[in-house]
C-alpha cells in the first residue's frame, strides 16, 4: 500500500565512498553477527528453543512487551498495534506467549529462505531472542537483508534527538505540540538526520470529519522516516511552530537497536487516537526499545500530551541539552524587532512592489539597514508563497530580485536576537488543581477546580505562547455552606482563545470558542445551569507587556428555563491582557450580548482577573466580576490557589 | 584525486551546458519554489490546522530513506554524489538564500556533503555570494545545473 523505497540509487560519496560504505556495512554485519553457515545443523530444534523460552519466561519479559507494544489495560493485555501483519500468531495482539512461540517457529523452524524473510522483517526481535536463548550469533545465518541493509547504511544511526515542534498560537490544535525522533548519522549538520514520526495518514479534507475521526481513532497511524529538513519545512515554515531539539544521550548501540525496531514498524498501522495513542506515546516505545532499562510508557496518564512525554524523558535522564529553532514567523518578528519604523516601512514598499529591490541602495539606508530590509523581505516573500498568496512565477521573480540585491551587500548583518525563550518542558504542568473561596451575590462558597489540560490566559506564560489558551474539561464545583448545597458551577468542555497581535507584517485574526455547561443568572435572581456555545473573532494588538483585543461574539444558550428552551444572540467583547513583570498578570474584559432569537434579553459582564505567579507550578488568582442579565445583577469575588503538575 | 574530479566536472559542465538549457526548458517543474510544497497539503488555514490536529501527513510517503533524485530529471552523470544532489533538489530555495546571504545552515550542510574543509568554507561562501547571479540566473534552473555551477565556482 505504501511506497517503501522510492528508488534505490547507487550510493557513493565524493571522496571516500568505499570507505564509508564498507565501514557501515562491516559494522552492520558484525553487529548482526553475520557469517553464513549451515542453517539447520547449528540451530537447536524448535522444541528445545520453545522449552528454553518458557523456562526463562521470555514472553513475560519487559523487553518483549516493549518490542510488541503490549500494554495492560482494564480489558487485559493487548498490543497498541492493530495491524495483523505485525504479529506472527493469529492471537498475537492479545497473547505475548503465543506470539513469542510463533515468532520462534518462524525464525528457526521453516525453510531457510522463508525464515530469512521473517528475520529481515523483525530484526530487533530476532537479535533479542537469539541473545536470550543463548544462540551463538556468530554462527547464525543472518540473511543478507538487502532492503534493511540499504536503509541502515543510508541512515547510519549513531545518535538521536527528540524533536518538539511547539505551538503556533493561532492554530490551537497545534498547542499540544508534537514529538518526533531524529536519528543522526555521521554528519555534523542536523539537517541530514532522519526524522522518525508517528502520525495519522489521511487525505481527508472535510474538517469536521477529520477532527471526529482523529479523536476516535478512525485513521490509521503509521510510522514514517523522512529527511529532517522536510519535517522542518513542514513545522517551522508552514505551520509556524518554533522547534526545540533535545539531544538524547543514547549511544550508537542503543540508537542502532532503536533503528532496528523502527524497521519492524515499517508499513504497520495502529489506530491513531488524538488523546492517548498519539505520536507522543508511540515514540516512548522507541526509546524503551533503544534502552531497555527505561520505563517510560508506564509513567503515562490516560491522556498523553507531547510536552508531558518530553518531561518524562527528561526526568528519566535521557535529555542532554536543548537547541532552539525559531519558525519563519518568529524570524520575521525578531528581524522586524531590530528595525526602525522607517526601515519597516521601506520593507513594506519593497514587498508591495512600489520600491524595486534594485532601487534600495538609493533609499538612503546604511548597508546594515539594507541587509535587514532584504532579509525581512525575503522571509516575507517565502511566507506569502507558503500561504499561496503568490504564484510560483511571482514568487520566483521577487525572491530572485531580492536575493540578487542581497548578494551585492557582502557578509551577514548583525544577527537578530535568536535567543531561546523558556523551554516548553520548563513551563507549568498541564494539569491544574485549584482550591478557592469567595462570594457570589453575598453568598459564601468554597470551590474546587480540576482541569486536565492545558493552559489558560491567566496561567504563567513561561514555556507557552502568550495570548493562547486551550482548556479541556475544566470542571468547577462549588459548595455553599449556608445552603448546604453542592453545585456544578462550570464544565467547560473546550475553551480556546487565540490572541495573535497584528503588526505591519502579520495580520492574523484572533478568535475564541467555548462550549460546555455553565451556571447563569436568570430572571429569578438565581443561578441555573445552561449549555453554552460562544464563538468569537476579531483583532488583537499588543507589545511585550499588553495585548488588547476586540472581538465580535455570538452566543447560543440552551436550557429548559428559557422561553423556547434557547436563546441566541450576538454582541462583542473587548479586553486587555497585561503582563506586569514576571509574576503578575491581569485580564480586564467587558462583554455585551443582545439575545434576539429565542428568549430575548441582554447580558453584560465586566471582569477583572489577576494572577500572582508564585512558582513554576503554583499561582494565586483573584477574580472579580459583575454581570447584569435579565435586569438582575450579580457580583462574584473569589480567591483561588492553583497547583499544576 | 579531488582536483581531478573537479576538473572533470567542470569539463562536463561545459559540455553539458546546452543539454541543461534544453532540460530546463522542458523541465519547468525543477526551479525555485518547486519543492517547498512537496509532501504537504495546500496552504489553506483549514488544512494547516488539521494537519496539526493529528499531525496528519497528507499523501502516503512513509519510509523516505533514499537519496534518490526523483521528481526532476537526473543530470547526465555529472556527479556521483546522490546525497548532495538530493539535498540541493530539496533545498534549492533556502540554498539560494544562504548563497545570497553569504552563509547559513543549509549552505554549510551542502559544503559538508561536498567535503569542503571547514577552513575553506568562508572563502567558498564569499565566492558563491559574488556569483549569485551566475548560479541563479532565471530561477528556473534545474537543481543539478545549480549544483554543477556551485562546484565549478568552488573549484
Amino acid at each position: 500500500m505504501f511506497l517503501i523505497f522510492t528508488k534505490i540509487p547507487s550510493f557513493f560519496l565524493l571522496g571516500k565512498p568505499e570507505k564509508l560504505f564498507f565501514s557501515g556495512f562491516a559494522l552492520f554485519l558484525c553487529m548482526l553477527g553475520t557469517t553464513v553457515s549451515a542453517f539447520a545443523e547449528e540451530t537447536p530444534p524448535l522444541a528445545l528453543l520453545v522449552e528454553r523460552a518458557r523456562a526463562l519466561e521470555l514472553h513475560a519479559d519487559r523487553y518483549w512487551h516493549t518490542l510488541l507494544h503490549y500494554r495492560t489495560t482494564f480489558r487485559g493485555e493487548a498490543s497498541l498495534i492493530d495491524d495483523p501483519d505485525f504479529f506472527l500468531s493469529d492471537t498475537g495482539k492479545h497473547d505475548p506467549k503465543s506470539e513469542l512461540e510463533a515468532t520462534l517457529r518462524a525464525f528457526f523452524a521453516q525453510s531457510e529462505p522463508d525464515a530469512r524473510l521473517v528475520q529481515c522483517r523483525f530484526p530487533a526481535r530476532f537479535e533479542w531472542l537469539s541473545e536470550k536463548l543463548g544462540l551463538d550469533t556468530q554462527s547464525m545465518p543472518i540473511p543478507a537483508c538487502a532492503e534493511l541493509m540499504h536503509a541502515y547504511t543510508e541512515v547510519d544511526p549513531r545518535s538521536a534527538t527528540l524533536i518538539f515542534p511547539g505551538t503556533n498560537n493561532n492554530s490551537p490544535a497545534s498547542m499540544f505540540g508534537h514529538t518526533l525522533i531524529n536519528i543522526e548519522g555521521p554528519y555534523k549538520s542536523k539537517l541530514l538526520s532522519y526524522a522518525v514520526n508517528y502520525s495519522a495518514f489521511t487525505n481527508e479534507t472535510n474538517g469536521f470529519a477529520f477532527a471526529v475521526k482523529g479523536i476516535f481513532g478512525l485513521y490509521p497511524g503509521y510510522f514514517s522516516i523522512l529527511p529532517y529538513y522536510q519535517k522542518l519545512r513542514e513545522y517551522a515554515d508552514l505551520e509556524r511552530r518554533d522547534v526545540w531539539e533535545y539531544q538524547l544521550n543514547l549511544n550508537a548501540a542503543e540508537t542502532r537497536r532503536m533503528f532496528l525496531h523502527i524497521w519492524e514498524l515499517r508499513e504497520i498501522y495502529s489506530d491513531y487516537f488524538f488523546f492517548d495513542e498519539n505520536c507522543a506515546y508511540q515514540l516512548l516505545f522507541l526509546l524503551e526499545a533503544a534502552r531497555p532499562s527505561l520505563h517510560l510508557t508506564d509513567r503515562c496518564r490516560p491522556w498523553v500530551i507531547p510536552i508531558d512525554t518530553v518531561r518524562i524523558i527528561r526526568e528519566a535522564g535521557v535529555i542532554e541539552s536543548s537547541n532552539y529553532r525559531p519558525s519563519k514567523a518568529t524570524r520575521i518578528v525578531r528581524i522586524a524587532a531590530q528595525m526602525s519604523v522607517s526601515e519597516q516601512k521601506i520593507t513594506l514598499q519593497v514587498l508591495d512592489g512600489s520600491l524595486p529591490p534594485a532601487q534600495l541602495p538609493h533609499a538612503g539606508l546604511s548597508r546594515e539597514a539594507q541587509i535587514r530590509v532584504l532579509d525581512l523581505a525575503t522571509e516575507s516573500v517565502e511566507f506569502s508563497y507558503f500561504k499561496k498568496q503568490l504564484t510560483k512565477k511571482e514568487y520566483r521573480t521577487r525572491y530572485l530580485s531580492l536575493l540578487k540585491e542581497r548578494s551585492f551587500l557582502g557578509p551577514p548583518s548583525k544577527e537578530p536576537d535568536w535567543s531561546e525563550p523558556q523551554r516548553p518542558d520548563a513551563g507549568h504542568g498541564s494539569n491544574r488543581f485549584s482550591l478557592g473561596a469567595g462570594f457570589w451575590d453575598n453568598r459564601f462558597y468554597q470551590q474546587i477546580k480540576i482541569r486536565p489540560a492545558y493552559h489558560n490566559l491567566l496561567d504563567s506564560d513561561a514555556g507557552y505562547v502568550r495570548g493562547s489558551q486551550i482548556d479541556f474539561a475544566d470542571l468547577v464545583l462549588r459548595y455553599y455552606p449556608n445552603d448546604h448545597k453542592v453545585e456544578l458551577h462550570n464544565l467547560n468542555m473546550i475553551d480556546i482563545v487565540s490572541l495573535s497581535p497584528r503588526s505591519r507584517f502579520f495580520k492574523p485574526v484572533s478568535w475564541k470558542v467555548r462550549t460546555g455547561l455553565v451556571q447563569r443568572l436568570f430572571a429569578d435572581g438565581d443561578n441555573h445551569l445552561v449549555y453554552e456555545l460562544t464563538p468569537g473573532g476579531g483583532f488583537c494588538y499588543g507589545n511585550d507587556w499588553a495585548l488588547a483585543y476586540a472581538m465580535a461574539d455570538a452566543e447560543l444558550l440552551v436550557s429548559g428555563r428559557f422561553k423556547d428552551s434557547f436563546s441566541l444572540g450576538g454582541g462583542g467583547s473587548v479586553g486587555t491582557l497585561l503582563n506586569v513583570g514576571k509574576r503578575w498578570k491581569a485580564h480586564v474584559a467587558l462583554r455585551h450580548i443582545w439575545h434576539e432569537v429565542g428568549d430575548s434579553h441582554q447580558s453584560t459582564r465586566i471582569s477583572v482577573d489577576q494572577t500572582l505567579i508564585t512558582g513554576t507550578n503554583s499561582s494565586v488568582i483573584l477574580h472579580l466580576s459583575r454581570e447584569r442579565i435579565f435586569k438582575q445583577y450579580a457580583t462574584d469575588l473569589s480567591l483561588s490557589w492553583n497547583l499544576f503538575w | 584525486m579531488k582536483k581531478l574530479c573537479l576538473v572533470f566536472l567542470s569539463l562536463c559542465v561545459l559540455v553539458a551546458s546546452p543539454v541543461f538549457a534544453q532540460q530546463a526548458a522542458k523541465n519547468t517543474g525543477c526551479g525555485l519554489g518547486t519543492m517547498l510544497w512537496d509532501g504537504n497539503a495546500d496552504g489553506s488555514v483549514i488544512s494547516q490546522s488539521l494537519q496539526a490536529t493529528t499531525n496528519g501527513t497528507f499523501g502516503n510517503q512513509t519510509f523516505g530513506i533514499s537519496s534518490g533524485t526523483l521528481g526532476c530529471e537526473q543530470p547526465a552523470n555529472i556527479l556521483k554524489n546522490d546525497r548532495a544532489l538530493a539535498f540541493t533538489r530539496d533545498n534549492l530555495d533556502i540554498l539560494a538564500r544562504d548563497i545570497a546571504f553569504g552563509g547559513g545552515e543549509s549552505l554549510a550542510t551542502l559544503a559538508e556533503l561536498l567535503e569542503v574543509p571547514t577552513a575553506e568554507r568562508a572563502l567558498l561562501y564569499t565566492r558563491l555570494q559574488d556569483n549569485f547571479s551566475v548560479i541563479f540566473d532565471t530561477g528556473e534552473e534545474n537543481y543539478a545545473a545549480v549544483l554543477d555551477r556551485i562546484i565549478t565556482i568552488s573549484g
